[in-house]
């Protein structure tokens, strides 16, 4: 009874985690023969003669132990004779050695066992060995964060989880990752799955600054049974994160340290000078023979009515030029560089009979591959537990700094976009003038008129990328700190009451500045010579107009606190274990915002923030509010034999986000395993080591709305009724008392099963799940005085495969670990309220269209359907066609067959963000102190909206083009090149700018040895590792933009997937060193 | 810690967070709520001064369709921008008529805006409150009775209602339409000020008094609406201009203009101001297509001096002339705007009203002489029958003649029974189709129905 309870309060209270059996031991007064006080010591090795790190060493009989340290060793004081040792530990066989009664040192060997069953998992206001759980979880380890050169550890998920997509948006320094579990699960509302930390929930925000060193175990919880504890947040999964704790008796000293460099994985393959001047002189001349069928390519510029159909000499100089010495910028070289990466982490911890600490810090410095842009990070942590009779408790804190210098990768060419300015301005135009200063020709050179009169008005107007990228300021500052305590006391046997408190403070501020010398992108603000003289023969530019220089300071803060009272039960009746916990928690969230913003004078460089500028009204401001959470909780889970497992939980949630009608939310969920393996039938399947069949349901919340969504809201303007202005204020919002949660209901089954003797490791989940009352803002009737509302109404559906296979196998020295993982995911919209009515939206561009209809997934691009060019007149004579359209234009189809090409009418449904399935698999090697790790992930079935197409493949040479451009007509199956497109060549967005998504990527390959510590001993260095790694080596892949996994609007799953210019995705090389001391 | 003190603690913190209704009130500092507004005086009179805000949404319907509804004005053509004006003008909109479903949209607003502020009153009010009911009722019942001059019966809702809960009203009868007007207005008539304030555009007695009667009118309650009118007529804070032209003078804008008595007041130096209206390119008339030529001979052009007024133009600027009833110069500033206030009601309304009232009781030759004061100061002789049909003509032409192109005309002519004449509409288009896109929303024909022949 003793051993029993010895065990299993070991497994409650060690939320701590993976060495946990290792972790607690209970002063125990126990009723000692009298004898002499000793303290044996010994090493622990495996039969291999490594040392096995972490295992228990216990006296049996009482709860007297103590744990082997990273050097296999223990230590264990006691007065006792006829005394036995018990050393246990995961994955190795449990040994007893008996002790003479004067023996003080005992060296054990410790066999692995032949099967890793046994494991434990966290699941959310608790722990759970792996053995009994009966509910869909993934779950991954510290030494999968440990090398990750990137600056978000949620990079580390990639690939390694089935049912879990995490997607690298964009490759800045500070990361742009977004995760989805097990597919999309609200149109309107967010599906960002909830965060904890140690406990406490937190917004994605609170683990900005969260370095992957301190992460012990990182848990999703994802189906709905095992998300349900966590109520109205569960429906779009759980990460758990679990922080280190110290584990050796001896304090340890680790350290990790690496270099890095980065370069952009791929550069998009652009026309170079020449190539465009071609290009440019041939669409001049397509526009020029349209209007003038008699024309000929030869004519002059004084014979071409059009401005749009005259050629500058300059560029037409580029045909005729053999030297190749003319200005050919590669504007993607001058803003991409090879960026440099340290990253260093250090860490002492220790545990002791009586409490056990970890403390840290780490630092990064990761420039990003985009001149101007870099990350800096300053972290610490403190974790401190302690335990003393029946008490036990905790605190820890993290402070962080972070420092972001940032470019604006995202935004298009005309708005400070980097890498559209870069993609877009020709090449004949240089980065640098002569004397050293930035080239601002891009600005319009070409749209002025010159002496002979040639000045296209119509060329598109670009600015200089690597100005915009150095001498912008964008300034990104964020300050975390969590922190949080616990206090726990056993009441008896079995049941113990826990508080704990959390909170975190966030403050995020930015100053923007953008100087008076990047000038505004217009044509007036370039200063030819000719401006200036009229009788200047040539045309050159000669300056620039200064801008009016804009700074804008914004500050946000968050304080958020979460107070948790849990009471836990936890016994074991001979056969029949039970554990229970109810709990009941509160938690608010406060955040204060602030702008400042005003523009200064030209050449007012000086003072690069608000100080001294004109303020804009409008825009500075500062604002609070609010939300809170009050919640209880209560789950029972029984397990007989470990071989049938039932679990029960309830939760309510109340939030100040839901009107006082809706205000609770009640999210029940049950689970239930059945371990088929133990069956007496099942005795002679002897390949069968272990197989658990889990079923559960489970009903999730969905509270990532609005803070006021239900309030009745006001707004206010000015009007004048006779005697000057008053201000106004009038309803713009109806209270909405019934407005409620998205629900989200799902069933899981699945298995995990252990064959030939661990050979083959398999899980498979197979879920469906049902969102219903969605939040929809739908037409409502104008008697109520508004025209549309947000409305509990519609729901959708998700159904999914997932399937995770590992096979692992020890040849002598040799070991290896081959695993793989498959997820497939389909959802489909079942209703939009009363009239089911098709919600399309546009993409960044209006006339690009995405589609939710009933019956089909959420957000599915709905576009013309592009299918070869005319090549004839015939051609063209017996197709449907635009108006406009000429020989050599797109041919579209007519969709609805009525002989009448109508861009409304002839759309269609003609693809999807979501993949057909994803999927990883990587590799293991080991061999004496060598380990080789390869990583590979892919996604299969996506569509891509590559926005940026309509400019880099409109054929209109106003803008540098694709090499793509050209195979344009009569070279190729592209539209003919001309300045002024007919037929909706290009402003017809259709399924020329939709791209196949798939990629298969070597995501990490890395190779470490280890020195053997006897080697190391003098110098009292032990685990000392060197690793060389390679971050996204290769990507094989027919999308033609940076990245197949980007997605501009992550957050709104309505208009997802489109690519209109990003950070591309950097290719890393690493060299690492860790050790301990 | 001692348990005692671990147990102290426990209970310490369930009553922390414990206290929650409070706990979950949680509103943004930077939004006006229903939890802090309608606290004081002044939140009411904001709240009022929304409803005047709303009238100015869509009022182009009042300035321009409804012109084009009657004779006044008249596209000869049809352009995609211009598809809805062009069928309202022809009898010829559908269910689907953008500019409909945009003044069911705005005047819904506009009345639950009224319903916002009167239900946040207590249920006694007196002194500045009682006016701003007053105020609401009387805006709340302009866009009732507008709502029931195009559509017919039509909802009513007296309170905020719920997306959900207002798909539930039905359209009202006309009883029901009446007795809503009557008793608001009434109201309104008791508890306005008499006088004017520096707020020219704020509604006094006689607004409501002028309305209650064009109700009265309408529903052809005529002793009523004569005694209401009456009583208007004792107010002598308004009158008659000495002539038309002089009430549409710049110069007598504000608080001189006795004459206008509820308007749409714009004021061009804050940014409060309008563009042109009824603006030429021209000043060749042949050019100028409206007001139309057919309008234009209900006028005797020799003599009646508010010819002139729209059909005279001043050279603004190269291509710009303005009409002289619309005459303004562009501000300093703001130097696409002018401030011209449009007229809903005015005193020779009122006149004109009162005149309409004793005719249809056939008090014929006491009609001639209120139907005088207008024609006399415009110049024309005195008018006199005592047929009430030929009166009732003339009524309907000297109501054009004075109101010409202020949104009342079409109105008129369906009021006194001579649309389907003058203006060939059929007996269906006397009003207009419920917009599509609401019957949809309902989608219960037994609440909200389409008008007959759409």
């Amino acid at each position: 009874m003793k051993r029993f309870r010895f065990k299993t309060m070991m497994s409650l209270f060690a939320v701590i985690a993976m060495f946990a059996t290792s972790l607690s031991v209970y002063a125990q007064d126990v009723k000692e023969v009298s004898a002499a006080q000793r303290t044996v010591t010994g090493k622990v090795v495996d039969q291999d003669g490594n040392p096995v790190i972490g295992a228990m060493v216990v006296l049996v009989g009482t709860t007297n132990g103590s744990a082997t340290n990273l050097d296999g060793k223990y230590s264990l004081t006691f007065k006792q004779n006829n005394a036995s040792l018990e050393l246990s530990s995961i994955g190795y066989e449990t040994v007893t050695i008996t002790l003479d009664d004067h023996q003080v040192v005992a060296d054990v060997v410790m066999p692995t066992e032949a099967v890793k069953l046994d494991d434990v998992v966290v699941i959310g206001y608790g722990v759970q060995n792996k053995r009994d759980v009966t509910t869909a979880i993934t779950s991954i380890k510290s030494d999968e964060f440990k090398s990750l050169p990137t600056a978000d550890f949620r990079d580390a998920m990639a690939a390694k989880m089935p049912g879990v997509q995490v997607l690298t948006l964009g490759g800045q320094p500070d990361g742009n990752v977004s995760v989805r579990v097990r597919g999309i699960q609200s149109a309107t509302s967010g599906n960002d799955p909830l965060y904890v930390i140690d406990g406490v929930p937190c917004d994605a925000r609170a683990f900005a600054n969260i370095d992957g060193s301190d992460i012990e175990s990182l848990e999703v919880l994802k189906d709905a049974s095992a998300a349900a504890i966590y109520g109205s947040r569960g429906s779009c999964g759980v990460i758990l994160i679990t922080t280190k704790r110290g584990s050796s008796e001896k304090p340890v000293v680790s350290y990790d340290g690496q270099f890095s460099l980065s370069q952009v994985a791929k550069k998009i393959d652009m026309l170079n000078a020449y190539e465009w001047a071609e290009l440019y002189v041939e669409a001049r001349n397509g526009a020029y023979l349209k209007e003038q069928p008699t024309g000929s390519i030869g004519d002059p510029a004084s014979a071409r009515n059009s401005t749009y159909a005259r050629i500058k000499p300059q560029i037409l100089a580029y045909l005729y030029d053999e030297t190749g010495t003319l200005t050919d910028t590669d504007w993607q070289d001058a803003i991409f560089r090879t960026a440099q990466t340290h990253k260093h982490s250090v860490s002492v911890s220790a545990r002791t009979k009586n409490y056990n600490y970890y403390v840290g810090a780490n630092f990064l410095q990761r420039e990003g591959t985009i001149i101007g842009s870099d990350f800096q990070r300053f972290g610490a942590r403190m974790n401190l537990d302690g335990k003393k009779n029946r008490l036990k408790y905790g605190i820890s804190f993290s402070p962080s700094y972070s420092k972001t210098n940032y470019v604006d990768s995202d935004a298009q060419y005309n708005a400070d976009g980097v890498i559209a300015a870069a993609l877009t301005t020709p090449p004949v135009h240089p980065v640098y003038n002569a004397d050293g200063s930035y080239n601002w020709d891009m600005m319009g050179l070409f749209k002025k008129e010159d002496n002979i009169g040639v000045g296209d008005t119509q060329t598109n107007v670009t600015l200089n990328a690597v100005a915009l990228a150095t001498e912008i300021d964008d300034v990104r500052e964020k300050i975390n700190l969590i922190g949080n305590a616990y206090v726990g006391i056993e009441l008896f046997d079995g049941l113990e009451y826990k508080l704990s408190l959390g909170g975190d403070f966030y403050s995020y501020n930015r100053n923007y500045y953008r100087p008076s010398y990047i000038p505004d992108a217009n044509v007036k603000n370039l200063i030819s010579n000719r401006d200036q003289d009229k009788t200047q023969d040539g045309l050159s530019s000669v300056g620039i107009v200064a801008s009016t220089p804009n700074a804008t300071y914004n500050s946000n803060q968050y304080f958020h606190w979460n107070i948790s009272n849990q009471l836990m039960y936890n016994k074991k009746f001979g056969d029949h274990s039970v554990n229970a916990i109810a709990a009941y928690e509160a938690e608010k969230q406060n955040i204060k915002t602030a702008t400042i913003t005003g523009e200064g004078l030209a050449g007012d460089d000086k003072i690069r923030t608000t100080k001294g500028k004109t303020l804009s009204v409008d825009d500075c401001l500062n604002n609070e509010y609010a939300y809170t959470f009050a919640s209880w909780l209560v789950r029972a889970q029984y397990s007989y034999k470990g071989r049938y497992m039932v679990s029960a939980s309830i939760r309510g949630d109340g939030s100040s986000r839901f009107a006082p009608n809706t205000r609770w939310g009640y999210f029940p969920a049950a689970s239930f395993g059945w371990r088929i393996s133990d069956e007496p039938f099942m005795k002679n399947a002897t390949w069968l080591n272990d197989m658990k069949i889990r079923a559960s349901v489970g009903q999730t919340g969905n509270a990532q709305i609005g803070n006021s969504e239900y309030l009745a809201l006001y707004g206010s303007a000015t009007l004048d009724l006779g005697n000057g202005l008053v201000n106004q204020v009038y309803p713009n919002q109806i209270a909405n008392n019934d407005l409620g949660w998205e629900k989200n209901t799902q069933y899981n089954i699945g298995v995990d099963a252990t064959l030939w003797n661990g050979l083959l490791n398999a899980t498979v989940d197979l879920y469906y799940s049902k969102t219903t009352d969605m939040l929809f803002d739908v037409p409502v009737s104008s008697v109520s005085g508004l025209t549309s509302s947000n409305m509990n109404i519609g729901s959708m559906q998700n159904k999914g495969l997932e399937l995770n296979l590992s096979h692992r196998k020890q040849i002598g020295d040799f070991s290896y670990e081959l695993s793989g993982n498959f997820s497939l995911n389909r959802n489909k919209v079942l209703s939009l309220g009363d009239e089911d009515a098709p919600i399309i939206k546009t993409a960044s561009y209006s006339g690009a269209y995405y589609i939710t209809q009933v019956g089909q997934p959420v957000g599915c691009y709905y576009l013309m359907v592009q299918d070869g060019v005319f090549h004839n007149q015939e051609e063209l004579e017996t197709y449907p066609h635009f108006d406009e359209t000429l020989v050599g234009d797109f041919r579209f189809v007519d969709t609805d067959g009525d002989g009448i090409l109508e861009k409304d009418d002839d759309r269609q449904i003609v693809g999807n963000y979501m993949p057909d399935f994803y999927y990883g698999f990587g590799l293991q090697l080991g061999y004496k102190g060598f380990d080789l790790v390869a990583n590979f992930q892919g996604v299969y079935g996506n569509e891509i909206l590559n926005l940026e197409r309509r400019y880099l493949c409109n054929m209109e040479a106003s803008f540098n083009m694709m090499k793509e451009a050209l195979n344009r007509f009569p070279y190729g199956e592209l539209n003919r090149a001309t300045r002024k497109s007919t037929g909706n060549n290009g402003a017809c967005t259709s399924t020329f700018h939709l791209e196949d998504g798939s990629y298969l990527r070597l995501q990490t390959l890395s190779l470490g040895y280890t020195f053997p510590n006897r080697w190391l001993q003098k110098a009292k260095v032990s685990n000392l590792r060197l690793y060389l790694q390679g971050s996204n080596l290769f990507t094989l892949t027919n999308y033609t933009g940076y990245n197949p996994e980007v997605n501009k609007r992550a957050s709104d799953a309505l208009t997802p997937g489109e690519d209109y210019c990003s950070y591309p995705v950097p290719r890393t090389f690493t060299v690492g060193l860790s050790f301990n001391l | 810690m001692k348990l005692k003190s671990i147990i102290a603690l426990a209970v310490l913190s369930f009553g922390l967070i414990s206290c929650t209704e409070k706990f979950f009130e949680q509103y943004p500092s930077n939004s006006i709520t229903e939890g802090n507004f309608y606290q004081t005086e002044s939140d009411f009179n904001q709240g009022v001064y929304a409803c005047y805000a709303k009238l100015k949404t869509q009022s182009g319907f009042h300035i321009t369709e409804l012109a084009h509804r009657s004779d006044e004005c008249i596209l000869r053509s049809m352009a995609v921008s211009t598809q809805d004006r062009y069928d309202i003008g022809h009898f010829a909109e559908n269910s689907s008529n953008a500019i409909m479903k945009n003044i069911w949209d705005a005047w819904y607003n506009g009345i639950y805006r009224c319903n916002d502020v009167l239900d946040h009153m207590p249920a006694e009010v007196e002194g500045k409150m009682a006016q701003y009911k007053a105020e609401a009722l009387f805006l709340r019942s302009w866009w009732y009775f507008n709502l029931y001059r195009c559509f017919g019966g039509v909802p009513i809702a007296t309170k905020v209602e719920t997306p959900a809960d207002s798909k539930l009203i039905p359209r009202c009868t006309e009883e029901q339409m009446y007795q809503r007007l009557v008793e608001d207005l009434t109201y309104a008539a008791a508890n306005l000020p008499a006088t004017r304030s520096a707020e020219v555009a704020r509604v006094t007695t006689i607004a409501a008094q002028a309305l209650l009667g064009k109700v009265y009118l309408t529903f052809g309650k005529y002793a009523e609406a004569e005694a209401i009118l009456a009583e208007a007529m004792k107010d002598t804070n308004y009158g008659l201009m000495t002539t038309t032209a002089d009430a549409f003078d710049i110069a007598n804008k504000g608080a001189k203009n006795k004459e206008f008595i509820f308007i749409l007041y714009y004021n061009k130096s804050n940014d409060n101001g309008h563009g042109y209206w009824y603006s030429a390119s021209t000043s060749v008339k042949e050019d100028i297509q409206n007001p139309t030529a057919e309008f234009k001979a209900i006028y005797d052009q020799a003599k009646d001096n508010r010819f002139t007024l729209i059909d005279d133009y001043v050279k603004i600027s190269g291509s710009v002339y303005a009409m002289k009833k619309w005459n303004d110069t562009y501000d300093a500033t703001y130097t696409d705007q002018v401030g011209n206030d449009y007229p809903h009601l005015r005193y020779a309304d009122v006149v004109l009203m009162y005149a309409e009232a004793l005719a249809q009781q056939g008090r014929v030759s006491d009609a001639c002489t209120y139907l005088n004061k207008t024609r006399q100061r415009a110049g024309l002789e005195a008018y006199t029958t005592s047929d009430k049909a030929a009166f009732i003509r003339e009524l309907a032409a000297e109501r054009g003649r004075e109101f010409a192109l202020e949104g009342q005309r079409w109105f008129d002519l369906v009021r006194l029974g001579l649309a389907e004449e003058i203006l060939g509409a059929d007996q269906n288009h006397l009003v207009f189709p419920i917009p599509n896109a609401q019957i949809e929303i309902v989608n219960d024909n037994s609440i909200l129905w389409q008008n007959p022949g759409f």
